[in-house]
């Protein structure tokens, strides 16, 4: 199996029971591509808790919180050592840390915690402001934007590529080839030939930064210690590439998710806009009905799992948007309700919790702080509605708002 | 088997019986201690089930390694005496440990 491959399966692997074969593609399911976050919904409703599917070159499907969570913690037979970016004849490129598993990934985190750390990234909170405010002086006047191209994406991007000492002025590219590669529709040698174009992006900008450190990630993590030496270039690309797709991905999606139901819910925008002390609550509730990323394993030997056979080799992706609407872990999942205490799966869980989440809730902060401040109610453009995209993450790709 | 005593900042006390082998951040979190937030479930990573341990007891308890160092110095509210709870490894010589929350994990 290839978790990578868009090709369907003609045949069903023998150990797979034909009651838990539920066809599901990742990229192209009509359903998903209508309403997201409501197929993550229907998958709860109408599929097996754990179940394969012949797309995508064939997967197991996990879908509820706690078989997720005791699959993320048992790095040993459920593990990401397999994830790679490219490989060619002179080394394979490992993302750190997200493709290793603890041990190892313990030490290769360490030195992201405390740049990323709650503390740290409060620091960025008037720029981000300054940001915010900038991008919608150039909207507000036209009553009208697309959400995703004027705010959601410069806003994570740029403050993101400043932080990681990356060059501002190649965001449109920078974002196109993000999108590309965590797209489960590219073929492989295409994702090959992006993950090199990136490498070759970010590889001029740590030697840059070996000849001169700034006050940036990159040079950061070029003076870390990790088991008692610095990183390698091979690490620094690893280390990069994870932050590059994590920085200029993730967040977008959630702004531009959350500003979506905003704009579909009028009563809880102007909830909000009253009183925005229910903000970071409002934040959580809204990262929870939206989740964007989910994650592959491969197993390393057989094993019975929540009632499940897994062969050693198979894949299974981890469908952390839909655990946000498993009913055995989030009552009424469908319904906004804010309170809630039970941690959610946007940010993943255990040691692989997303090192970047602080970041990303204070933008999201910060921007909604300033959004509701300043632009009156927004709704959708009735003309031209939203479109999605699937794959790795689930994605917005177009969100007129009128106003 | 030990008991542990969670004094929250408002002086609210939680006394808890933890299972030796398992952390004290997860007999907090087994027993519904509220203050203790530990985001990344264990792995110090996040600095969100910070507790300070009485000085009587820090000399009894084995030393944080780098790792732990690095995040309390992320944590909020850190004082001589804080620890990460997801550190401390729950063993009999635990009883009567006393473990005080800060007044808030995630904030100023």
């Amino acid at each position: 199996m290839d978790a990578f491959n868009g090709q369907k399966l003609d045949k069903i692997p023998a150990h797979v029971p034909p009651e838990l074969v539920y066809e599901y593609d990742n990229a192209r399911d009509p359903r998903l591509l209508q309403d997201p976050h409501a197929r993550m919904r229907s998958l709860i409703l109408e599929a097996p808790p754990i179940f394969f599917t012949p797309y995508n070159g064939g997967s197991w499907v996990v879908t509820r919180k706690k078989a997720i969570v005791d699959i993320t913690m048992n790095p040993e037979v459920f593990s990401n050592a397999f994830i790679s970016g490219a490989k060619d004849s002179q080394q394979s490129l490992s993302l750190l840390p997200i493709s290793v598993d603890p041990p190892k990934h313990t030490a290769y985190r360490a030195p992201l915690n405390q740049p990323l750390s709650a503390k740290s990234v409060a620091g960025l909170e008037s720029a981000i402001r300054a940001m915010t405010n900038e991008l919608i002086d150039k909207v507000l006047a036209a009553g009208r934007c697309d959400f995703l191209s004027d705010i959601a994406e410069p806003l994570p991007v740029t403050l993101f590529m400043k932080l990681a000492g990356m060059p501002t002025d190649r965001l449109a590219e920078f974002r196109h080839l993000a999108t590309q590669a965590t797209s489960s529709t590219v073929d492989h040698a295409t994702r090959e030939g992006v993950f090199k174009r990136i490498a070759g992006i970010l590889a001029e900008v740590i030697k840059a930064r070996q000849e001169k450190r700034e006050e940036d990630l990159i040079s950061h993590l070029l003076d870390v210690n990790i088991n008692g030496q610095n990183p390698t270039f091979q690490e620094m690309l690893g280390y990069s590439i994870t932050l590059f797709l994590g920085g200029l991905e993730t967040v977008v999606n959630a702004l531009s998710f959350g500003v979506l139901r905003l704009a579909r819910d009028q009563e809880l925008q102007a909830k909000l806009r009253a009183d925005p002390s229910l903000l970071p609550g409002a934040i959580e509730e809204l990262l929870r009905l939206h989740g964007i990323a989910s994650t592959v394993r491969q197993v390393t030997r057989d094993e019975v799992c929540h009632g499940v056979q897994f062969k050693k080799g198979d894949t299974v992706s981890l469908l952390l948007p839909a655990a946000n609407y498993d009913d055995a872990a989030f009552p009424n999942p469908e319904q906004f309700i804010l309170g809630r205490t039970e941690q959610h799966q946007t940010f993943n869980t255990g040691p692989h919790r997303c090192v970047g989440l602080n970041l990303a809730r204070l933008e999201m902060k910060v921007f909604y702080q300033e959004w509701l401040k300043r632009v009156p109610s927004f709704r959708l453009d009735s003309q031209s509605p939203p479109r999605f995209m699937g794959g790795f993450n689930l994605a917005v790709t177009s969100l007129p708002l009128v106003w | 088997m030990a008991k542990i005593k969670f004094i929250e900042a408002d002086g609210k006390e939680h006394e808890v019986e933890a299972q030796e082998g398992q952390s004290v951040m997860q007999a907090a979190q087994n027993n519904l201690v509220p203050g203790i937030v530990a985001e990344c479930g264990g792995f110090a990573s996040c600095a969100t089930c910070h507790g300070y341990v009485d000085e009587a007891w820090l000399t009894k308890l084995p030393p944080p390694d780098a790792a732990e160092e690095g995040m309390i110095a992320c944590a909020f509210h850190v004082r001589p005496n804080s620890r990460l709870t997801c550190q401390l490894k729950v063993t009999p010589e635990l009883e009567g440990l006393v473990v005080r929350l800060p007044v808030s994990q995630t904030s100023e």
